[in-house]
């Protein structure tokens, strides 16, 4: 199994939930989070002075799928994610060891 | 034992829900404890005993989850005591029963109400069930009595009484929560005190002048209501918590029921305390708390008071200003409808459930608390600087009390339904027309920027551009910033984050400058449109291609075009598009504003320095250029729109544009020197005025502006789009005019991220290589 980890833009949340979707995978979690890559982050300059520089605002989408699956998902990510602009995001894939749906104790891919 | 489970049992699962059911439950567990008792009482051996029933059992209305709390009152000694406790509590335990004892004599149970209030208050309600009844009776009238004696130290401690949450909890806590069992016990335990007799009902407060029989008619039907809730849940084997899911196990009464028993209850709690002068379980100050009491009932007599008096509007914003702290008192006042004189219905938004994902409140608590934040919340950064824009805090104030007036019907659309009501309440408010308008506004407009922030490429400028026209009016920005962070606040902890708080910020400062008199984003947004649906029409029978490129048209593009030279364009472009050559150009050539001026669009697939090549070919070609719009790169393909002059006496002709086209080609595919033929052309055309290069930055929301004035010389454009690309950012769109031989350039710049250029290190260099330009 490998987990897909992405970090996207807001506002693209919607149009990587439809390509996973369409690929139907069934589920994902979803976290707001804030952070900088080579993006930096925002330098505000109020009353002539730089006051912060903050995060920039980002979603991050977890998805743990079977090892077959993940490229498909991979790019179906990349593909709906993608603005062609600095601070579209990255996609982190990681093996999984395990899994285990609480309620059933189902273990495995049968598991997702 | 086993008659009395399975009776217990039967009643549990069949009997219909409420006080009636519980006091049934409590009467077979009387039954059944008594038998118990008369059965261990040989092992007494004639010592003097009783049973008391405590607490809820005590008052007679026992709930499936309930405890059996017992006193077992006695003088005889322990050992003697021992095997009777046993045998009456050991069955109970075995049948798996929740079982609280304590084993006390007369005088150890006195000092334990005198130690300890729940000890106090449990026996209180006490009820002897079996022994020496009228014996355990004197003793309890002597607890009672003992209150009443320490009445001021122990309603005190009542008033301390933790009562978590808030009677308009979307999930409220039934028992311990405030409006729950606990607040309806607080009044039994008070009438107990006051008048130091046992009771088990509240009616002694009227006695006592505490409470108006009304008041406890509407307790008595509340305290119904929340034990058929309580009843249910307990059936279900729920907790006492009515969390959302949890209302699926309500038949008998509707959440919303509950919510106003809650409240109900709440509300007489609140006015028995305050009778009884007992404020000490609010930081709300004497003086704070006056203020939400209508000046005439204050200090009035407990029944004389006149609850129904309307709060007035400066009574209003007093408490709004005061943040928080001011919201029991708030709440307080308009379940008591007072807040209706100014928006009538405000008192049936109390209790009204519009469940959300993360909403905690009912519709009307979450609106009095969106209105005592909007002015109070913390605010740093781009809130900070919103609030300091405000010029009329009432105005926001009254939208934030208001702008959820729309949910008091259900469905979509609330924010459109509110805006009359709360056009009407600003007038009662007293502000003026144009405040009552703005109330309006921003009322229909209270949801545009969380919606927008989270779901809209804030980099896109149309998008921003949509978002500026509905919002229209610059002024309204600052106030609907913090009109949306309130409610944001006001919803629940989880919708409003750093993360949220930021991408909302950004699209404000982005609206601010769409706003601005330099851009009136609104404005192209409305003529973009408009000049869209007519080009779309005009080119009804046009091939899909160029239709498309209408369709995806920015609106800035549109805005400052003609119909006509849209449909034109949408040709030249689907034509460029339909070439299989990336190094393709296509040109277009008009008659110009003047006789001696023309106007030329040069369509081209993008790429690096584009505008750089096509100003540098225009002035091998002799043209001088007058006027540009550039209107950047949508799909591929960059559009420029150029009037143009003869920079010779030879004027313009057929072969000037076919020359331009020649040298657009060159330049395009890399087969121009257009460094070295500019260089040489300035030797002849050397500049007509004589003036330095200035270049100012001004950052525009979404992206930034570089001025640039500079004396015209042949070259000038491209020197200064080269300047542009060299420093790594892109054109997104320019404005370009020369006035008596000075050239006064817009270029409006965007990094690689797309968004506004913050590294002033870039654009100290983007001003020195323009300034270099000679």
């Amino acid at each position: 199994m490998k987990k897909i980890e992405a970090i996207i833009k807001p506002h693209k949340l919607d149009d990587v939930k439809e390509a996973i979707n369409a690929l139907g995978v069934q589920g994902m979690t979803v976290s707001d989070v804030r952070g900088y890559g080579r993006q930096k982050g925002h330098t505000e300059i109020y009353r002539g002075s730089e006051y912060t520089v903050d995060f920039v605002p980002k979603v991050k989408i977890e998805i743990v799928v079977a090892d077959d699956a993940a490229e498909k998902v991979e790019d179906a990510v990349l593909t709906a994610a993608r603005t062609e602009k600095i601070g579209d995001g990255k996609i982190f894939t990681s093996d999984v060891d395990s899994a285990v749906r609480i309620r059933t104790g189902e273990r495995g891919p049968e598991a997702l | 034992m086993e008659s009395y489970l399975s009776q217990r049992e039967a009643l549990i699962a069949s009997a219909t829900p409420g006080v009636a059911a519980a006091q049934e439950l409590a009467h077979i567990t009387d039954e059944a404890v008594r038998e118990l008792a008369r059965t261990a009482s040989s092992r007494l051996g004639g010592e003097r005993y009783a049973l008391i029933a405590l607490g809820g059992w005590g008052a007679g209305a026992m709930l499936p989850s309930s405890d059996l709390d017992i006193l077992v009152l006695s003088d005889a000694k322990e050992r003697t005591l021992k095997p009777f406790v046993e045998e009456v509590l050991y069955p109970l335990w075995d049948a798996g029963l929740k079982v609280g004892h304590q084993v006390r004599s007369p005088k150890g149970q006195l000092r334990a109400m005198r130690a300890d209030l729940a000890s106090c208050t449990a026996a209180l309600t006490g009820r002897p069930l079996a022994g020496d009844v009228g014996w355990a009776e004197l003793v309890l009238a002597r607890g009672a009595q003992d209150a009443h004696r320490r009445s001021r130290e122990v309603l005190g401690e009542l008033a301390q009484r933790p009562r978590p949450g808030s009677p308009y909890l979307l999930e409220p806590e039934l028992k311990e929560g405030a409006g729950g069992r606990r607040d309806y016990d607080e009044l039994v335990w008070t009438a107990a005190v006051v008048t130091g007799k046992i009771a088990r009902t509240p009616l002694l407060l009227i006695d006592a002048g505490l409470a108006t029989a009304e008041e406890l008619g509407r307790l008595t039907q509340a305290a119904e209501t929340t034990a058929v809730a309580r009843f249910e849940l307990a059936r279900a084997g729920l907790g006492t918590e009515m969390t959302l899911d949890a209302t699926d196990a309500l038949h008998a009464v509707t959440p919303a029921e509950v919510q106003l028993a809650l409240a109900e209850t709440a509300l007489v709690l609140t006015h028995v305390r305050e009778r009884l002068g007992g404020q000490r379980g609010r930081d709300w100050s004497a003086r704070e708390r006056q203020l939400a009491r209508s000046p005439q009932a204050t200090g009035a007599p407990p029944h004389a008071r006149n609850d129904t008096e309307p709060l007035a509007p400066e009574e209003l914003f007093a408490l709004f200003d005061a943040g928080d702290a001011a919201l029991p008192a708030l709440e307080e006042a308009a379940q008591e409808g007072r807040l209706d004189g100014v928006l009538p219905g405000f008192r049936d938004l109390m209790t009204l459930r519009r469940p959300g994902i993360g909403h905690e409140l009912t519709v009307g608590a979450h609106s009095l608390k969106a209105a005592a934040l909007v002015m109070t919340m913390p605010a740093e950064g781009a809130l900070a600087r919103s609030r300091e824009a405000l010029e009329h805090p009432r105005t926001l104030q009254v939208a934030a009390l208001a702008h959820d007036i729309g949910k008091m019907k259900p469905g979509g659309g609330h924010a459109e339904r509110g805006v009359k009501p709360a056009e009407a309440c600003a007038r009662a408010f007293g502000l003026s027309e144009s405040s009552a308008e703005d109330v309006a506004d921003l009322v229909f407009l209270h949801l545009l920027l969380a919606d927008s922030a989270t779901r809209l490429d804030l980099d896109d400028e149309d998008a921003i551009l949509h978002v500026a026209a509905q919002v229209a009016r610059r002024e309204l920005l600052a106030p609907l910033h913090l009109l949306t962070a309130a409610d944001s606040r006001a919803t629940g902890p989880a919708t409003w984050s750093r993360w949220k708080e930021s991408l909302v910020g950004a699209l404000v400062s982005r609206l601010d400058a769409a706003l601005s008199p330099d851009i009136d984003g609104a404005g192209i947004a409305e003529r973009g449109e408009a000049v869209r649906a007519e080009a779309l029409d005009a080119m009804a029978e046009a091939a899909e291609a160029e239709r498309a490129f209408v369709h995806g048209a920015s609106l800035r593009y549109l805005a400052g075009r003609a119909v006509s030279d849209v449909v034109r364009d949408a040709h030249l472009v689907a034509e460029l598009q339909r070439s299989p050559s990336a190094a393709e150009v296509r040109l277009a050539v008009g008659a110009g504003p003047t006789p001696d001026t023309s106007s030329v669009t040069v369509a081209a697939v993008d790429r690096p320095e584009l505008l750089a090549r096509i100003a540098g070919a225009m002035s091998l070609a002799g043209l001088d250029i007058l006027a540009l719009d550039a209107y950047g790169s949508r799909g591929g393909v960059a559009l420029d729109s150029f009037v143009v002059a003869s920079a010779t006496r030879k004027g313009l002709s057929t072969e000037t544009f076919v020359q331009l086209e020649r040298f657009l080609r060159a330049a395009i595919r890399d087969r121009l020197e257009l460094k070295t033929r500019l260089a040489e052309r300035r030797l002849h055309y050397p500049a007509r005025a004589a003036a330095p290069v200035k270049v100012e930055t001004v950052s525009a929301g979404w992206d930034t502006a570089v001025r640039v004035s500079a004396p015209d010389r042949p070259g000038l454009l491209h020197d200064l789009a080269r300047a542009v690309s060299a420093t790594n950012l892109d054109i997104r769109w320019a404005k370009v005019l020369t006035v008596d031989g000075l050239a006064l350039d817009t270029f409006h710049v965007v990094g690689q991220d797309g968004g506004p250029v913050d590294d002033p290190g870039v654009i100290g260099h983007l001003s020195m290589r323009m300034r270099e330009i000679r």
